[in-house]
């Protein structure tokens, strides 16, 4: 069905892998079987390619290709889809589909695909851009191909547990190619329009290429008109993001915190929750100068879902907005919903104290854009209400005992190189953990 | 062959459907609605009116209500399209920006496409 599964990302947006291979979604992460990349084809002609013709037509005929399947996901858990973000940057709205998909400015290009195989005219203008994945940290959920630290831990977990770590290789970073970057920042000047940009590592506060790439577009003009986004883990406060905020049209600084407590060190090794919150800080002055909007980009797992009621404070009291990109579902054994009735209960309690010290509602309408600061009150109240709903709708895994016991073994191996025990951080889980047989 | 409506299968004809309400601040007094250069309605207010319709969802929405009243009549608009407040929440869209008219003076609203124009007001973001 068209409108439930249609989405108006394939007209206009454009994703980079840490390779420098093509994606068409930054919100999922296959390749859909392209051999692109950005040393041998250009960003118009990826958006243009048979590749992204049949994705278009796919997307006309209402499939829903496999690589929309973290969409779909998120939809079935009452959260925010990349999909009705996507959606909203053509003014589609899900609740009234039929009215504004034909009312969209973009009705046009799609009749005009419709009638040419999938074809279209247009350029692009929203990109993601994983710079590559050189990064300072190796958090425990992070697959290898977003971190050089857990390239280098899953060496060791390999050896301690091959079936459940894989040995990935090292990866080369499309943009320690200077020639690469530089043809990169030229083809973004010659477009007639950059709407936004996300720079995604590793961690991009830690990359040259981020800064490299940021003042090219500062000198050529381009930043200015340009909304810019990124993420970084706050482990990392480098003075030149200073000069990148003041000089974009806009910056979205996404902090990626798992906790406010102890335990973002566990989950976010070899963070300190001390600095961070100093960076964050940091971060949050620059905020009161600049056209500067901050969220944090949570990503809840069976760990740090237990202090979830204390970051939603952060926010409240900070004012920031919480966005995750997805639901955690890999490495599945760190699913939240994997915990046992007990915890989940406690956690609800906790949830919904906060909703009753600070009286907060639910929305009427879902918000789709988050990114509004008028809204932030709004749009913290709907998350954590989403968190609720979540929580007591889920559906356990039908592999709850196996993923239980992977788990174990999980715990064990990066415990054993990390040096360090959940126990230690969360002690509250102690008579689960030992329930499915942790014994550190 | 079918075209690229028929075959989404999306509605024929959709509409946006129209609620204007006008709250009379005294009596008797003289009002003309007109809905895109259409009157739809001309009279003398006393009490509630409540005026619905709808048009074509691409046609622009134009308002203009003409009072004639004396110290200290007033008429006061509230508007909601397919079920989203427009008025009063968005007042300031309004020629003058207000949705309590109170002067002779044409008061008018015009909306180029509807859904589009939500999108901006309501603050939902660029379109791409």
């Amino acid at each position: 069905m068209l409108n439930n599964n249609f989405c108006s990302s394939p007209w206009f947006h454009v994703r980079i892998s840490p390779e420098g291979n093509y994606r068409p979604c930054r919100w999922g992460d296959q390749d859909a079987g392209s051999t692109h990349n950005i040393s041998n084809t250009t960003l118009t002609e990826y958006l243009q390619s048979d590749l992204m013709d049949s994705l278009r037509t796919e997307m006309l005929q209402g499939h829903s290709p496999k690589l929309c399947e973290n969409c779909q996901y998120e939809q079935t858990t009452g959260k925010v889809s990349g999909r009705q973000r996507q959606l909203l940057k053509s003014a589609i709205i899900e609740t009234e589909f039929d009215k504004t998909f034909c009312a969209s400015p973009h009705w046009k290009n799609f009749e005009y695909s419709y009638n040419n195989q999938g074809k279209t005219d247009l350029v692009p203008c929203d990109f993601q851009i994983d710079l590559g994945n050189t990064c300072n940290g190796a958090c425990i959920m992070c697959p290898p191909r977003y971190s050089s630290r857990v390239t280098e831990d899953h060496k060791k977990l390999h050896q301690i547990e091959p079936i459940l770590f894989k040995d990935a290789p090292r990866l080369k970073n499309w943009t320690n190619d200077e020639q690469l970057v530089n043809k990169f920042v030229n083809e973004l000047s010659e477009l007639p329009s950059v709407k936004y940009i996300h720079f995604l590592g590793g961690e991009t506060l830690y990359m040259k290429s981020f800064y490299d790439i940021c003042n090219q577009m500062i000198d050529s003009g381009l930043a200015k008109e340009t909304v810019m986004g990124t993420t970084t883990n706050c482990t990392v406060y480098d003075e030149r993001i200073e000069h990148v905020i003041q000089n974009f049209k806009t910056v979205h600084l996404g902090l990626s915190i798992e906790a406010v407590t102890p335990v973002n060190d566990y989950v976010r090794w070899p963070s300190k929750i001390g600095s961070v919150l100093d960076y964050v800080g940091r971060f949050l002055e620059l905020r009161k100068h600049h056209n500067l909007f901050i969220s944090l980009r949570i990503t809840p797992n069976i760990f740090s879902i237990y202090h979830l009621d204390q970051m939603l404070e952060f926010m409240i009291n900070n004012q920031i907005i919480a966005e995750s990109c997805n639901i955690l579902y890999e490495p599945s054994c760190l699913r939240m919903e994997l915990l046992p009735n007990n915890l989940k209960q406690e956690i609800l309690n906790k949830l919904n104290a906060l909703v009753n010290r600070y009286n907060l509602k639910r929305s009427k309408n879902q918000i789709i854009n988050r990114r509004i600061p008028e809204k932030i009150n709004e749009v913290i109240s709907e998350v954590v209400f989403e968190y609720i709903d979540f929580l007591e709708n889920y559906k356990q895994p039908d592999n709850l005992e196996e993923d239980r016991q992977n788990l174990v073994k999980f715990l064990n191996a990066y415990e054993s190189i990390h040096n360090n025990k959940i126990l230690d951080y969360l002690p509250e889980y102690e008579e689960f953990l030992r329930s499915i047989g942790y014994q550190a | 062959m079918k075209n690229f409506s028929e075959a989404l299968a999306t509605k024929p004809n959709l509409k946006l459907t129209i609620n204007l309400v006008l709250t009379p601040i005294g009596e008797n007094i003289p009002c003309e609605v007109l809905v895109n250069s259409e009157t739809v309605f001309d009279d003398n207010i006393s009490s509630i009116q409540t005026i619905t319709g709808d048009i074509d969802l691409l046609d622009p929405l134009n308002i203009q209500i003409k009072i004639q009243r004396e110290h200290p009549q007033a008429i006061q608009v509230m508007l909601v399209v397919d079920g989203y407040e427009v008025l009063p929440k968005y007042q300031h869209h309004a020629n003058p920006p207000t949705n309590y008219i109170d002067t002779n003076k044409e008061w008018s609203l015009s909306i180029p496409e509807f859904y589009s124009w939500y999108h901006k007001i309501t603050g939902q973001g660029d379109i791409f």
